[in-house]
């Protein structure tokens, strides 16, 4: 126990602690020790070591790759004797016979086969610092395949344009002719399936009927044309004598339009355009366009169903 | 690092285009420059010519690979040889081993396979105005037989296509006997390469026209075909068009514009007309001269 | 706004194996590769930030310029799958520390081993430099050679297997039970890269909490 008295001199002396002082008891062990968050370490071990390239080896390159699309036969580069330069372009009387399915095939070629040159003119002459000429004047040479097809192309649009504006005065009169000749029944016999085919085709050639449901635009000249075809179906077809006289609906004429190519047909189709008239059921010029198109629509739903439900 | 974007871009073409097409003062210095840079087994006999002056067909060259030719000058005069190949940069002509030849060194980068020595002979390229074409005709006097003659001179007549070529060649004839043609010389064989079509495929027609109302091509493709906005079809002329089509307007200068003047001011002149009495006094006054010289020779005489 | 509390703290800090745990992430260690200047950069989550480029990047130079933080700059270059959360924060550390080794305490010994150019420098075409990627790949190899738990049980996602190396040579004879996986590319792999990532984490957590239930 420590005596506590006045003093001047001795009272830090008694206070302070000295290596004599019996040290204090450390404090009891207490049982929620808070553990460091951190434990782990970088190893002690650790050495640099030299970079580990990588290889080729582990990419694997399918063969149908679209990039392959880019080589010739998957070679890197081709050597210069490799190269077609016996080969000439495409004259523009050769492509003018050409379809345009066939013409697109050529120009989608022609532009693969310039990738190809493209990709080996600028490795030689950026990578290799080379001479490419050789292939520069091939892709040159198909360049020029690819311009002549546009060429035959926009010649082919002008002159069914300017085919157009000068037939529109001699359609009549075709199609006067046309008619007069179908009905001789001796070089356009009812039952045979060529008569109908040569009607398609005309229907096809004059008005842009086609046989293809869905292919067809509504427009004036496909109106126009249902009513010549039923016009002239009827004048084929209707043995029973009905004077129905020319047909000028839309309505009527698509019926008469779509029956099929037989007697028969006709026939129901004519009972269907009397019970129109007798019911005074008709189409107004002015509305013609839109009730086809609902006509044909109503058709191709139809048709689309019939296939749904086989 | 120079990379060369020819292949991309065509700018600066113009100036590289002058070398391949020099302006013809500059050819003689080029070539002069161009055989300095060549070593002496690469040299060709002839001098390269420009673009222009090389032959363009058949017409031209008149002997093809393959032909006969007799030569009329040089070393080998009078050798029948055959014509290899055709140097298209000179005009030559590369004839077989009976033709001439030169020895050359060439280096060893340059060996061919299964060359041993350095030295070796090529043959010397051949203008055609030295050689004359060889051909066998029938003989006249021996009939059934024929015999070798050299043409001195030949010309051509009409065409023909030709199936070894596969082009339209023309009839090689002599001249003055156009009857006496002298047949082309079969080349060899050339293999289909990859881009070959078969030409049954090629001349196959799919295309027809089977409607006024529709055409074959489909709306889509108007705009890859042909440029919509092209200034050659739009039909207008915009400011910057005008601009180019106007010529500017020449500043004159004092002396010019002077002399302009004085010779609209001479053309705004009114034009005098003699009148009857400046006739009258004109008259008079030749009447009083011719009249005044009489009384001077009669006073003398 | 100042731009101090734009920083992600949570991405930037150092996070020990218990708050990684705690907060539901995989045990992962993600690679990412710069495109500009092919620096890697090391990081415990799916992210880049600026205080791990401070912490990776201490002697920048010429060579070796402190990359930025654009995102679109920084791609995955692998991801490590490791079996527990105290392996993956101990080989984040050696990766942390082999990049100071070669930075700072063998920089010289480093540069010997370093690819050199024609004229003596470090291999390079432009800004990037092929061999930082190439560097990375061996530290990968070597931390995880020296892990104290199960060294060389990992499972490695590569963004690219060109980049791994020639498996015969430097991973199968040394460290035989690493797994070596390509990441998914049937997709924008820069545009989902956020979402593949998430994708692989949530594997690992499936897969280890199937593996719990197991024990």
């Amino acid at each position: 126990m420590i005596r506590l008295h006045r003093s001047f001199s001795t009272a830090g002396k008694i206070l302070a602690r000295t290596k004599f002082t019996i040290p204090k008891p450390p404090p009891p062990i207490r049982d929620n020790v808070r553990l460091p968050t951190q434990i782990t370490h970088h190893s002690n071990n650790l050495k640099i070591t030299a970079p580990i390239p990588p290889t080729i080896a582990n990419v694997e390159c399918p063969d149908d790759h679209p990039l392959w699309q880019f080589f010739h036969e998957k070679k890197f580069l081709r050597a210069e004797e490799d190269l077609d330069m016996q080969a000439r372009s495409w004259s523009v009387p050769e492509l003018r016979r050409k379809s345009f399915d066939d013409l697109h095939s050529l120009w989608y070629i022609c532009l693969k086969e310039r990738n190809v040159l493209a990709r080996e003119t600028h490795l030689l002459e950026v990578s290799m610092g080379a001479d490419a000429g050789p292939y520069m004047e091939l892709s040159d040479t198909i360049r020029d395949t690819m311009w002549k097809i546009r060429h035959v192309l926009s010649e082919r649009d002008y002159a069914i344009k300017l085919a157009q504006t000068s037939f529109t005065n001699e359609t009549k009169k075709f199609c006067d002719e046309f008619v007069s000749e179908f009905k001789n029944e001796v070089s356009y016999p009812k039952e045979d399936p060529a008569t109908w085919d040569t009607l398609n085709r005309f229907q096809y050639a004059i008005f842009g009927i086609s046989e293809i449901i869905e292919e067809n635009i509504i427009d004036r000249s496909f109106v126009d044309g249902i009513k010549c075809v039923a016009n002239i179906k009827l004048q084929k077809l209707n043995t029973q004598g009905v004077d129905l006289g020319t047909i000028t609906d839309a309505g009527e004429a698509f019926v008469l339009f779509t029956s099929e190519n037989n007697v028969q047909a006709i026939n129901d189709a004519i009972k269907i355009v009397q019970e129109l008239r007798t019911t005074g059921k008709t189409v107004s010029r002015y509305d013609e366009l839109q009730i086809v198109q609902n006509y044909i629509q109503q058709l191709t739903d139809a048709s689309v169903n019939q296939e749904q439900s086989i | 690092m120079s990379i060369n974007f020819k292949h991309i871009s065509k700018a600066g073409g113009r100036i590289m285009d002058r070398l391949t097409h020099p302006p013809r003062g500059m050819t003689k210095h080029n070539a002069k420059e161009q055989s300095k840079a060549l070593p002496e087994f690469l040299k060709p006999d002839l001098p390269i010519l420009t673009v222009a002056d090389r032959f363009k067909g058949p017409r031209d060259w008149q002997f093809l690979p393959g032909d006969r030719v007799v030569i009329m000058n040089g070393s080998c005069r009078g050798n029948i040889v055959h014509i290899t190949k055709h140097d298209i940069a000179t005009n030559g002509f590369v004839l077989d081993e009976n033709g001439p030849t030169k020895s050359v060194a060439v280096p060893k980068d340059f060996w061919t396979e299964g060359q041993t020595t350095h030295v070796v002979n090529l043959p010397i390229l051949m203008e055609k105005r030295d050689l004359r074409l060889v051909a066998d005709i029938e003989d006249t006097a021996n009939p059934g037989k024929m015999k070798t003659v050299a043409v001195d001179h030949i010309t051509f007549k009409d065409q023909y296509y030709d199936e070894n070529y596969k082009k339209m060649m023309p009839y090689r004839c002599v001249f003055g006997n156009p009857d006496l043609i002298i047949p082309w010389p079969k080349p060899e064989p050339i293999e289909d390469g990859d881009l070959t079509t078969d030409s049954e495929i090629a001349r196959e027609q799919t295309f027809w026209v089977d409607s006024i109302v529709r055409g074959s091509i489909p709306d889509a493709a108007f705009t890859t075909i042909r440029n919509p906005h092209s200034k050659y079809r739009r039909g207008k002329i915009t400011p910057s068009d005008l601009k180019k089509l106007v010529a500017p307007k020449m500043p004159l200068t004092e002396t010019k514009k002077a002399y302009l003047e004085e010779q609209k001011m001479l053309h705004e002149r009114p034009k005098e007309i003699l009148t009857e009495e400046d006739k009258i006094k004109i008259g008079n006054r030749v009447m009083q001269f011719l009249q005044e010289k009489e009384t001077q020779s009669t006073v003398r005489q | 706004m100042s731009s101090k509390s734009l920083v992600n703290k949570g991405v930037s800090r150092f996070r020990p194996a218990q708050w990684l745990q705690e907060k539901g992430l995989a045990p992962h260690v993600y690679l990412f590769r710069n495109l500009e200047k092919g620096q890697v950069v090391y990081s415990q989550m799916p992210l880049v930030s600026q205080r791990q480029i401070d912490t990776l990047f201490v002697r920048p130079n010429w060579d070796n310029k402190k990359p930025s933080t654009r995102r679109d700059l920084w791609k995955c270059m692998a991801v490590v799958r490791v079996p527990s959360h105290s392996t993956a924060v101990q080989l984040f550390q050696n990766l942390s520390r082999l990049r100071y080794m070669r930075d700072v305490l063998y920089a010289r010994e480093n540069d010997k081993l370093r690819k050199k150019n024609e004229m003596g420098r470090v291999w390079y075409s432009g800004h990037f430099r092929p061999g930082f990627a190439q560097e990375a790949v061996a530290d990968l190899k070597e931390s995880l050679l020296k892990l104290d738990d199960k060294p060389g049980e990992a499972t490695i996602f590569w963004e690219d297997p060109w980049r791994m190396g020639d498996l015969e040579k430097y991973w199968t004879p040394e460290l035989p039970n690493v797994k070596h996986e390509k990441i998914d590319r049937n997709c924008n792999v820069s545009r989902e890269e956020s979402q593949i990532l998430k994708e692989l984490a949530q594997q690992t957590l499936e897969s280890m909490n199937t593996k719990n239930q197991e024990v």
